[in-house]
């Protein structure tokens, strides 16, 4: 599910297995690189290292490597621009 | 014109619920409260860790807002039970109360003479005025007289996509016909304020709200080099929450849609209906243990900035940090490494726990959930609850008090570890948390640690006194705000 139109994450809402195709709510449809567990979030498109993550149609933070279109988005591969990404000034 | 069912109190504010509350005014008076309530279960009991510090600010702050939680529409009638000695004065907080036009009534267990006896006094009033209170009931009153104050409960990545968004729909209707709504915790609109900023109603409300999000992010990175605090918790981690922007931004969607009219202070009644903020924080272990520091060193009759501690914060988490120039250096996190505690399982051995994560046995989340939430007293004995090991130790339960020496053991470990980094010389050891109310676990902890330093003991959270004083120091100028751009 993917709220607004200038996400490029959308939030799984079952548990979704590797090759799974997924209906978007725009229509067309979206191949699961990976398996994604429920209620976490899968690239609509790919996005490069640096770029913003896009959700609810703001930053929730940027992209800490380059990810492929339908792939996992966690704390893996994302990290937050404020609190103690700032405070700390290490990045996880 | 729509209405609801409501109490007409004489103050001519109006409530949902009829209660007949028992406070303390100190947190020595906790177990009369308890008693009472538990002989008179129609009353509402509010015990609270608070009542009595060598902080004249502290002492006025509390007594509004303990005077504030008895004067809230929804209580009928309000028993304050104090102890006598204490630094917030019982005949302070009751005139307060009283200007509400309320009955309030105060029983003093240095008055009647002891516990025993301000119980049974307290139970007598409590029936009292429970019987009283049936005489109230409920009439037709319009909307705008309602007040509709949110919270937010463990978040998951579903939060911002179904309850929020829902609860924020509602929020929206209120308002539309005249209620007010309150939003609050403002640890939860990091990396969502420029968007409640946005919904301000004017300039003035809108800077009001950076300047709240930049002094507690102000707060929350002042811990140290090592900034171990996040703010998304495992719990959120494993849900789906990947940063505390995305975690915010479906946090502020329960205050709905409409304008931010007023931003007011904790325990501040709003002047005006709408969409409202109350500065309130959410719960901070950092904050406290800065905060038990602080209030330490004052102890002492040293300054913060001059003291050398060691904090011990023993809740459903943990942590025990160390304290000097004024900064936290060191930490051991219950939450990854250190001590067990309630529910969190502290350091591991290495080797085991990769064996465990590869043995094939357990998903991911089943062994974070072993780590957090299911950890620590949690695995051992079944419970979190300190009380109810007490109990089980009391009747001979032996497991039960070896479990509980062994977490007393590990902290005292951790405690003594940092007598290191202070190179020994240690002004004073501070116990926290909820787990400090246990006068067994305290001295279990002190005989292995007293010889480092004095150990004082605060029980419970203070992160929100901790908070409000922060605040109170940039305006009587003790400390400069930081801008934040």
């Amino acid at each position: 599910m993917a709220l607004d139109e200038r996400d490029n994450v959308g939030t799984v809402l079952c548990t979704g297995g590797k090759s799974e195709e997924l209906t978007l709510p725009g229509g067309g449809t979206l191949q699961l690189a990976e398996d994604i567990p429920s209620g976490h979030k899968v690239t609509l498109r790919p996005i490069k290292k640096g770029e913003l993550v896009v959700k609810y149609g703001a930053a929730i933070g940027e992209a800490t490597c380059d990810i492929s279109a339908g792939a996992h988005v966690h704390v893996h591969n994302v990290r937050s621009l404020r609190g103690k990404a700032r405070g700390a000034g290490e990045a996880k | 014109m729509r209405t609801f069912l409501g109490y007409r109190r004489p103050d001519g504010r109006v409530g949902v619920r009829n209660h007949v509350l028992v406070l303390p005014t100190v947190v020595c008076a906790n177990a009369v409260v308890e008693r009472i309530a538990k002989h008179v279960p129609e009353v509402v009991a509010v015990t609270h860790p608070y009542g009595c510090t060598l902080d004249p600010v502290s002492n006025e702050e509390m007594t509004h807002i303990l005077a504030g939680i008895a004067s809230n529409p929804n209580v009928y009638g309000a028993i304050l039970v104090a102890l006598g000695c204490e630094t917030v004065l019982v005949r302070e907080v009751a005139a307060q109360v009283a200007e509400t036009g309320k009955p309030v009534k105060v029983v003093s267990i240095e008055s009647e003479g002891d516990t025993v006896a301000a119980t049974e006094i307290g139970i007598a009033i409590a029936e009292c005025l429970v019987r009283e209170s049936k005489s109230a009931s409920r009439v037709g009153v319009p909307l705008s007289e309602l007040i509709v104050a949110l919270e937010c409960g463990a978040s998951d990545a579903f939060s911002g996509l179904t309850a929020n968004p829902a609860v924020g729909r509602a929020s929206d209707i209120l308002v539309g016909l005249g209620a007010t709504v309150i939003l609050s915790e403002v640890t939860e609109f990091l990396g969502a304020e420029h968007i409640l900023a946005d919904q301000a109603a004017d300039a003035e409300v809108r800077s009001r709200i950076l300047a709240l999000v930049a002094r507690t992010e102000e707060e929350l990175s002042r811990i140290g080099p090592y900034g171990e605090f996040s703010d998304i918790t495992p719990g959120n981690i494993a849900g789906g929450l990947t940063t505390i922007e995305q975690k915010s931004l479906g946090g502020i969607r329960k205050g709905g849609t409409t304008p931010v009219h007023e931003v007011v202070g904790y325990g501040q009644r709003p002047s005006r209906s709408g969409l409202v903020i109350m500065d309130t924080p959410g719960h901070d272990i950092a904050l406290n243990m800065k905060a038990m520091a602080r209030r330490a060193a004052k102890t002492l009759g040293m300054s913060y900035k001059d003291s050398r501690l060691i904090v011990a914060h023993m809740g459903g988490g943990g942590s025990v940090s160390a304290h000097v120039d004024g900064r936290m250096v060191d930490l051991y996190n219950c939450d990854k490494e250190g001590p067990f505690a309630a529910e969190r399982a502290g350091g591991l051995p290495t080797l085991d726990l990769v064996n465990l994560c590869y043995s094939g046995r357990y998903s991911k989340e089943e062994v974070l959930r072993m780590l957090v939430g299911g950890g620590g007293l949690m695995s051992h004995l079944n419970t979190r609850d300190i009380r109810e090991i007490e109990g089980r130790i009391e009747s001979g339960d032996k497991h039960a008090e070896f479990v509980l020496r062994a977490m007393t053991y590990q902290f005292a470990k951790a405690i003594a570890s940092f007598s290191a980094t202070l190179e020994g010389k240690v002004d004073a050891i501070v116990i926290t948390g909820g787990m400090a109310y246990s006068s067994r676990l305290v001295e279990w902890i002190k005989s292995r640690v007293s010889f480092i330093a004095d150990v004082l003991v605060f029980p419970g959270e203070n992160e929100l006194e901790a908070l409000a004083l922060g605040v109170l120091r940039v305006l009587r100028n003790e400390e400069p705000a930081k801008v934040y751009e």
